[in-house]
């Protein structure tokens, strides 16, 4: 399968005020062409970070380093004005809150529209051509009475019909990656099945692919082929969602499965350390079980052990080898 | 939607009726007798006399009891009859009909004026959040929103009109006339609408919708023209309409000083000479309108916002 | 690490700072303004009218011959008295009203309501001008009429607060534990209003430093001798054609001190509550 996108050590910081905090560190993994890529992880892992950092459009005083390639291209670095033809029409994005993701003055059809038009005014017949298509999708995610619902303003419709109308935005233009941000966070339990199997749907009948950035692992099982793991701004386990689920090796993977409720429901311990107050080691350690000497000192790297599974954690150093980034022991090194 | 508008027409007579009386019994019930105030207004310390006194009390019906002059004056005052003037000797009514139109003419220029500024100036400011232009803006509104007009007035009738001699002093002969004023009376208004149109365009710009909108790849300039403005104005009618009220207040000032023929000038005449009906006519007149203003303001509103429009879900 | 090069957005509350040292000037001339005025304000010396703005006198001398300077100092104090008394009595009479209507609802609330949308009907300069002609002019009833409209301002911010805090887990709290309405009110709401009424107040002293001035621009305020800014004015229209410096500097004056107020409330504004952004700010 061809890589569609390739991310390699994405750093994220904010600046607050004077401060440099430091949200994303050393994110590396690769999306496959009509691959479901689940990136899941407490909230506030830096999992929506990532996304917008793909889609360019993290608030002003973010500060990004690394590379991004989307189809053997780097655009991590390109122009505003050159990126903007990306997104949309290459990676589109399904963004989190629905109530607020529309706009409220203008009617459901012309935003949809809108992603294909870019806002012009089209000839009759591409106008209509459009709202064919725009019926089409309306009625392959059973909004109901999808020619009307196009005149309605947001506040007419429900919380989940605003949900598939923004993923009928997302896939209108049939982008090659779909980025769905959160799907089932501010969507009740029966919502929550119904955005499920929308979702497998989509990703039966459309060719793209689709990186699913969630903090709900049932959800995430059920439609993702690869899962990979996200605590405190890092990755910290990658590989294909039947061996994460089942096998899970990182510990924090191991603790987020035995949180399941249908797993026995041993909640963690321990929160996750804010971004401003890290320690030097692995930032799994204070809350780990297994957590080693050296784990407090160092930070592990990646280790993969050669079918595409990657863990951040010394346990399996011996299991496999050095992924990338020699440059982190370096560092801490000279700290 | 008609529920809607029913019901705010009806606060709004009530909230005529309590301007009525409440403008009835600051204005009507000054300290000291009506009927020495009116021979005062007319004729000086001379005309006061019993003979004189008698005749003008039941001219003016001064003899009766205050409810029933107050039921009266308040059904009147509905029916338009607004008495007549102490110092005129005219119909109050008639006598505003003809200056009203004026102070139409300057408070509209006044308010055109303000918006045609104040809008471009605050989606740019907004739009240079915290850069150099947005600085400038912010300056500027807190300096033209120091600076009290009537002396603006002043100083601009003492360089344009006494030192350049570009434009009269005073008066309404052609629309050079109606320069100064309206410059004048805009000012307090232009920078309150410029910080609603930044705050407002501020708080558009950070909304979810804004960045899905930029998720879309659509341009920067469709953005702000499809979807910022038509967030952001709704919000600065509702300003615009209590402005309106600041400049109804301002005209009185401004009339007075370069001598225009509106509403305020006969206000403050009346108020200088006690000619009590005048003084009603007027003030009853200016929240009249006020009241107005509000609901065409209102109605305007809940035409352009969807949720009153529809009513939807959580509306 | 390579870094892509990003200005900090400094966020330094720069007008805050100018506010509060302009406004610190503006009271230290007010309390110390006789030390600082040269002549006495009101003396007259006719031999000395209409000099323009010389090294004697710095601002020039009106039509009677007074020194303006020693007119715009002394003049600090009436128009700061005026608007300082007007700030207190609406903030109390707001203050307390607000949160009465809001905290009790019911009668006591439509009423207090009623009478605020019937005082926001007129224009300000409109009510007061209506209410100078039935009490007659003079720094007093200046006092009385502003009042009468600005305090409606604090009442409906008091009122949104109480009304929002009347069901907060504490206020229910101590209402079960038996205070009374008063001790709620004055001990867990009006601690939550505060910082929105000293902004509300630093706004307001601009705001009406400049109503008064119009007011006694069209001779409605203070009277003739006293020194106040919007007299001077008055007086100064009449002779702008030969003397423009006596309408100017009691201008600037008042420009001067809205500034600083304005930029004070502004900056407090940011400091204290940035989203309650430009709510207060709609006169």
């Amino acid at each position: 399968m061809e890589k569609l996108l390739e991310i390699k050590n994405l750093d994220v910081a904010f600046l607050m005020g004077n401060e440099h905090v430091p949200v994303l560190n050393q994110i590396s993994f690769d999306i496959y062409e009509n691959e479901v890529l689940a990136i899941v992880g407490e909230t506030g892992c830096g999992k929506s970070v990532t996304g917008s950092a793909i889609l360019h459009l993290l608030p002003e005083n973010a500060v990004t380093d690394g590379e991004i390639y989307y189809k053997n291209q780097e655009i991590l670095k390109l122009s505003e004005e050159k990126f903007r033809k990306f997104r949309g029409r290459e990676i589109a994005s399904v963004p989190q809150s629905p109530s607020t993701s529309l706009d409220p003055m203008m009617v459901v059809g012309e935003q949809v529209a809108e992603c294909v038009t870019g806002g012009y005014r089209q000839k009759k017949a591409d106008r209509e051509n459009i709202q064919t298509r725009i019926w089409d999708i309306f009625s392959h995610l059973k909004l109901p009475g999808e020619r009307k619902i196009c005149h309605a303003y947001p506040c007419q419709l429900s919380g989940g019909m605003s949900q598939r109308v923004l993923i009928s935005m997302g896939v209108i233009a049939e982008p090659r990656l779909l980025i769905v941000d959160e799907p089932t966070k501010a969507v009740d339990w029966i919502l929550r099945k119904e955005v499920v199997n929308v979702l497998r749907q989509m990703k039966d009948e459309m060719e793209c692919g689709m990186m699913l950035i969630t903090h709900d692992f049932g959800a995430a099982s059920q439609i993702a082929d690869r899962i990979g793991v996200m605590y405190c701004g890092q990755m910290v386990e990658i590989g294909k969602a039947d061996e994460i689920l089942n096998k899970p090796k990182h510990p924090y993977t191991k603790g987020l499965i035995d949180a399941l409720p249908s797993r026995g429901f041993h909640v963690m311990e321990g929160f996750m350390p804010s971004f401003s107050e890290l320690s030097a080691g692995c930032r799994f350690a204070p809350r780990c079980s297994r957590c080693l000497e050296r784990c407090r000192r160092h930070i592990p790297e990646m280790y993969e052990d050669g079918n595409g599974r990657q863990v951040r954690c010394f346990l399996f150093e011996e299991s496999g080898v050095a992924y990338r980034s020699p440059c982190i022991e370096e560092a801490v090194f000279n700290a | 939607m008609i529920k809607y508008i029913v019901k705010r027409m009806a606060t709004v007579l009530v909230v005529l009726w309590m301007v009525a009386t409440l403008t009835y019994f600051t204005v009507h019930v000054t300290p000291g007798d009506t009927a020495t105030a009116i021979l005062y207004s007319v004729g000086g310390e001379s005309a006061v006399n019993s003979d004189n006194l008698e005749r003008v009390r039941s001219k003016y019906d001064l003899d009766r009891p205050v409810y029933e002059q107050y039921f009266e004056w308040v059904i009147n005052a509905f029916k338009g009859k607004l008495g007549t003037s102490y110092k005129y000797n005219k119909p109050v009514a008639y006598m505003l009909k003809l200056r009203v139109p004026n102070t139409i003419r300057l408070g509209l220029a006044a308010v055109v004026l303000s918006i045609v500024i104040s809008i471009p100036f605050g989606i740019v400011s907004a739009l240079h959040h915290n850069r150099f232009l947005d600085h400038a803006g912010r300056l500027f509104t807190l300096l033209i929103s120091s600076f009290p007009s009537f002396w603006v007035a002043v100083i601009l009738i003492i360089i344009c009109a006494l030192k350049l001699k570009l434009l009269p002093v005073g008066g309404m002969q052609g629309p050079q006339s109606l320069i100064l004023p309206a410059v004048t009376l805009s000012m307090g208004m232009t920078a309150a609408t410029t910080r609603m149109m930044r705050s407002s365009m501020l708080d558009v710009m950070g909304q979810d919708y804004i960045w899905v909108c930029r998720a879309k790849g659509l341009k920067w300039n469709k953005i702000i023209t499809r979807h910022m403005l038509k967030n952001a104005l709704p919000p600065i009618i509702t300003v615009i309409g209590l402005q309106i009220g600041h400049v109804l207040g301002g005209a009185v000032i401004i009339e007075n000083i370069f001598s225009w023929p509106g509403v305020g000038g006969l206000l403050i005449d009346a108020i200088n000479a006690k000619d009590t009906p005048m003084i009603e006519g007027c003030v009853l007149l200016i929240a009249f309108g006020y009241a107005m203003i509000h609901l065409i303001v209102d109605m305007i509103y809940a035409c352009l916002d969807p949720k009153l429009k529809y009513g939807g879900e959580d509306a | 690490m390579r870094r892509q090069r990003k200005k900090i957005v400094n966020r330094k509350n720069y007008i805050l700072y100018i506010g509060i040292v302009l406004s610190a000037v503006i009271v230290l001339v007010t309390i110390f303004a006789p030390f600082l005025a040269p002549c006495d304000p009101t003396k007259m010396e006719l031999s000395q009218k209409f000099i323009a703005p010389c090294r004697e006198f710095i601002f020039g001398t009106d039509h009677l011959g007074r020194d303006i300077f020693s007119r715009v100092i002394e003049g600090s104090r009436v128009s700061l008295s005026v608007a300082a008394t007007v700030v207190f009595f609406s903030a109390a009479l707001g203050v307390s009203l607000g949160m009465i209507s809001g905290y009790m609802g019911g009668t006591a609330d439509m009423l207090i309501m009623r009478v605020v949308d019937v005082l926001l009907a007129f224009p300000t300069i409109i009510f007061a001008l209506a209410l100078s002609t039935m009490m007659g002019t003079g720094q007093t009833n200046l006092i009385v009429a502003i009042t009468c409209i600005q305090w409606t301002r604090y009442a409906r911010i008091a009122r949104g607060e109480a009304l929002m805090l009347k069901h907060a887990e504490y206020v229910e709290a101590a209402r079960s534990i038996g205070n009374s309405t008063v001790q709620i009110l004055g001990k867990y709401i009006f601690p939550n209003v505060i910082s929105k009424i000293i902004i509300l107040a630093s706004l307001d002293i601009g705001t009406i430093i400049l109503y008064c001035a119009s007011l006694s621009f069209l001779g409605l305020g203070a009277q003739p001798p006293s020194p106040d800014w919007g007299v001077m004015i008055s007086e100064g229209k009449d002779y702008m054609q030969y003397a423009p410096w006596m309408a100017l500097f009691p201008g600037l004056a008042i420009a001067f001190c809205a500034l600083a107020f304005n930029m004070l409330g502004d900056g407090l504004r940011d400091l204290l509550d940035p989203r309650l952004k430009e709510v207060v700010r709609t006169d």
